[in-house]
This record gives structure tokens, sequence and C-alpha cells, in this order.
């Protein structure tokens, strides 16, 4: 039955087509096997041969008619399948292309993304490259006419050039800071398993190294590893102990702790210190950009150094957080 | 003039050179230096090109202080070529970029660079690390006799 559908089908006959053919033919047959019988039964001598033959058209009908009901309910079942297949298809295909259409305005995005990106880029390298040029004159030549001039310089015009030379100095702190900040922004992140404790230690080193003459304890817990970008994560301690370092200069002994905790059921990370520390109104100001609480004169710093480091914590998904007293010192909570 | 006194300065910051050619003549270590403006004037001086062909053979920079943001050709350029050939190849050349970047660090390493040297802002710090630099390659560091190079 059903290598006949398929017959009909690659024959292209509909079942509606099929319906009626079948029809007239079962009735056309039907009808000629009673006009035998009935001619059976008026011409004697042939009644025998007419009643067979009528008996067998009528079976014959009476078959075709059962074979095309059947047929015809399969044919019709098969084209309802298919023309739901038809409308699944369409729709699949609408989907396909709004797919496709998704995807290609995602790449279009990205790639416009990745030319914003680049664009960035070669312009902190400009910034990098171009801005610092200047400064570097500035800072060359009113040196040239301190060690030149020197003793025949009249009144405070030394000092005004020494103040030219800091002023250029800080703005090129300020441009490598932005830089820093700027390339935490939009680095890409890969996390790997960092060892805070020995990053740590490595950062404090570069710190000494650099006033060995201070007197100062580190305490750096063992075994702080997490889950995070190498590189951010060095830059955000790197910020942290600086900060701590700083605020520490004027102690006699300078304290400075790293290590872990846990508040609210959540692992923080701290720095602590026994520096100047700050009054705790304004504890969430010292994470915003150029934000400082001491003025420039008493502490060198951009005030970009924490901002620096919220950002890297809240592109890790952490939460960062200061407590300090005045006088007593600083600690910055970190999660990761 | 000894081998490895002359110094080539690859930097077209008029201002930069100034600063760099004052604080080597502060240096004990007296050296000449030629200015390149740009990298093909580099690569003319070093390889006696263009108007450099008629440079005495014999002068031969023992050290090339390398900017990398230089005019026409750039300065990571002008290294490749040093190493590419044979009479240069071990020439000491120290970059001296404002580029604090790690692709430029990167580059200038994987090019062959013996050092990279970020220009301070300090104009304090500026004049010792030029000095520095100076004293380093120019006396304390042996070259490549130019027969065996």
């Amino acid at each position: 039955m059903f290598s006949k559908i398929k017959y009909l089908k690659d024959r292209h006959v509909t079942s509606s087509q099929f319906k009626w053919v079948g029809l007239i033919l079962s009735v056309a047959v039907g009808v000629l096997g009673f006009v035998f019988l009935g001619l059976g039964l008026h011409i004697r001598d042939l009644n025998w041969g007419l009643d067979i033959a009528g008996m067998v058209l009528v079976t014959i009908a009476t078959f075709h008619t059962f074979l095309w009901f059947f047929v015809g309910r399969a044919m019709k079942n098969e084209e309802l399948l298919n023309h739901k297949n038809t409308v699944l298809e369409s729709d699949l295909r609408a989907r396909e292309k709004e797919l496709a259409k998704s995807v290609s305005q995602l790449r279009r995005t990205n790639l416009d993304l990745e030319i914003v990106n680049k664009e960035l880029e070669s312009f902190s390298y400009a910034v990098a490259h171009d801005l610092k040029e200047p400064l570097r004159a500035i800072t060359g030549y009113s040196n040239i006419l301190v060690e030149d001039l020197g003793d025949r310089l009249e009144k405070d015009y030394g000092k005004m050039l020494a103040k030219i030379n800091k002023a250029a100095i800080s703005m090129g702190n300020l441009i490598d800071g932005l830089l820093i900040l700027s390339r935490v922004e939009r680095a890409e992140m890969s996390i790997s398993n960092v060892d805070l404790s020995s990053l740590a230690k490595v950062v404090v080193d570069n710190l000494q190294g650099r006033q060995l003459y201070r007197n100062a304890n580190f305490s750096i817990h063992d075994d702080m590893t997490v889950k995070g970008d190498y590189k951010l994560l060095t830059v955000a301690l790197q910020n942290l102990f600086e900060n701590a370092w700083k605020f520490t200069a004027e102690r006699n002994v300078t304290n400075i702790e790293f290590g872990r905790t846990v508040r609210n059921n959540e692992t923080f990370y701290y720095i602590k210190d026994n520096g100047v520390g700050f009054n705790s109104a304004y504890a969430d100001k010292l994470f915003g950009e150029f934000q400082r609480l001491h003025p420039k004169g008493e502490y060198d710093g951009t005030g970009l150094g924490l901002a620096t480091v919220k950002k890297i914590i809240s592109r890790h998904g952490g939460k960062v957080f200061a407590e300090g007293k005045e006088g007593i010192g600083a600690t910055i909570y970190f999660s990761l | 003039m000894e081998q490895g006194r002359l110094i080539l300065l690859v930097e077209d910051n008029p201002d930069d050179q100034l600063l760099i050619r004052r604080a080597l003549s502060k240096d004990r270590v007296k050296s000449q230096i030629f200015i390149a403006n740009d990298g093909l004037e580099a690569l003319d001086y070093l390889f006696r090109h263009g108007k450099f062909t008629d440079r005495d053979p014999l002068l031969v920079p023992g050290l090339v202080i390398l900017d990398l943001n230089v005019p026409k050709v750039s300065g990571l350029e002008v290294l490749q070529e040093i190493r590419k050939n044979a009479t240069t190849r071990f020439l000491p050349v120290i970059i001296f970029s404002s580029s604090r970047e790690e692709r430029d660090v990167l580059d200038g390493y994987q090019l062959g660079a013996n050092s990279y040297v970020i220009k301070p802002v300090d104009s304090k710090e500026f004049e010792e690390a030029v000095r520095q630099l100076g004293t380093y390659w120019l006396s304390l560091n042996e070259l490549v006799p130019p027969h065996k190079a």
C-alpha cells in the first residue's frame, strides 16, 4: 500500500484526484458487475458464466472500494504530514535566517568593539609616547637652567624652576597611572591559580628595596591562593602595598599585615597598616578616581591607585572596602 | 678614535637629542655621537648608503641608542636590519623609549635588543639613565672585534 502511495506521490497524484478516480472506477466496476448479474438472470443460456463474472466484478468493486478508502486516507494523512512538515520547515528556515542575522549582527558588533579597542590601544600608545615627550622637555630644560645658572638665579627663581620640574614629573606619573587604569579596564582576563602570598612577598621586596633605611615589619599569611588574573592581581597588590607603604612613611616602625579573614560568611583578604589612617566618614571616597584624602603637598600620588584596585577587584566580581581611624591606621579589605 | 666610542643615536625629537647629548657629555668616558633623525638615515649611515656612501668604513658605532617611534623606518625595523646584516649583528642596541607597553618590550627583545630602557620623565633620572648606559656599554662591555663579526 505504501509503495503504491509512493508511486502515486511520485506521479504527483493528489489524494483528491485519487479519491475521484478511485470512486468512479469502483462505481463503474460495481455497476458492470450488477449489469452482468442482471443479464445472467434474464438470459438463461448464459446465466452461469455471467453470474460468476458479475460476482467477480462486484467483489473487485468492493475490494477496490476498501482499497480506495484506505489508500485515500493514508494519502491524506501523508499529505497532512507533508504539509505540517513544510510549515515546520519554513518556520525553521525563518528561525535559521533570524539566527544567522543575529550571529552576523553579533559579529559586526564584535568587530566594532575590536576596532574601538584597537583605537583605544593606539590612543593610549600615543598618549604614552607623545604626551610624555613635552614633559621631558620641561623637566630637562628647567633642570639645565638650575644647573647652569645656579647661584646666579635671583630671588626664588631656583625654587620655581624646581616646582616646574616637580609639576611635570607628577603629570608624568598621572599619565602612567591613567594608562594603567585604562589597561586594567580593557585587559583580557585569563583566570588561573594565583598565590597571593608569594606575589605579595615579591611586591614587598621591591618596595623595601627602594627605601632600605626604613624600619618595617611585614607579616604575610601563607598559602593564600586564589583564582584570578595574575597580571591584574599583581597590579592590585602593588597599589595596595604602595598605599600602605606611603602612609606609614612617618612611623618609626612600619607594620603592614596581609592576611585572610571571614566576614558575613565571605572570605576577605586585607592589608592593614599602622599609618596615618583616615576619617571613616570618607571611606567610600577612597576608591574614587582622582580622590585624595590628603593635601597634595603632604603625600605624593595620583589619586588613581585605589581606583585601579577597585576596578581590578570588581572585574573579578569581588568587593572592596576600607576601615580606618585617623592617626591609627587603615585596613583595606577585598574579596574575589 | 677608538672602536666603540661612537654612539649612533636614532632619535627624532630635538629636545631628547639635546638632553641625551648633554647627559653623555658629562660622562667621564668621552664619546662621539652621530644623530640619525629617522630610521632610514640610521640604516643609510650604518650600511653606507645614500649620502653616507663615502663614510669612513672604519668609523663603526659601538652602540646604538634607538627610539622606537621614529619616522620613515620604525625603530623595530632598524633593529631587524641590524640583526640581519653580518657586519652589525653583534652591535649592541639599546631601545630607549617612552613606551611602557608590554608589547613593545617583548617585540624589542624578540628582535634582539640588548636592553630596553624607558625614558624617565624626571630629568635627573633621565640624565642618570643615559650616563649609566654610556658607562656600561662603552667602557665595561666588551665588544666582538670587528674582524670576527
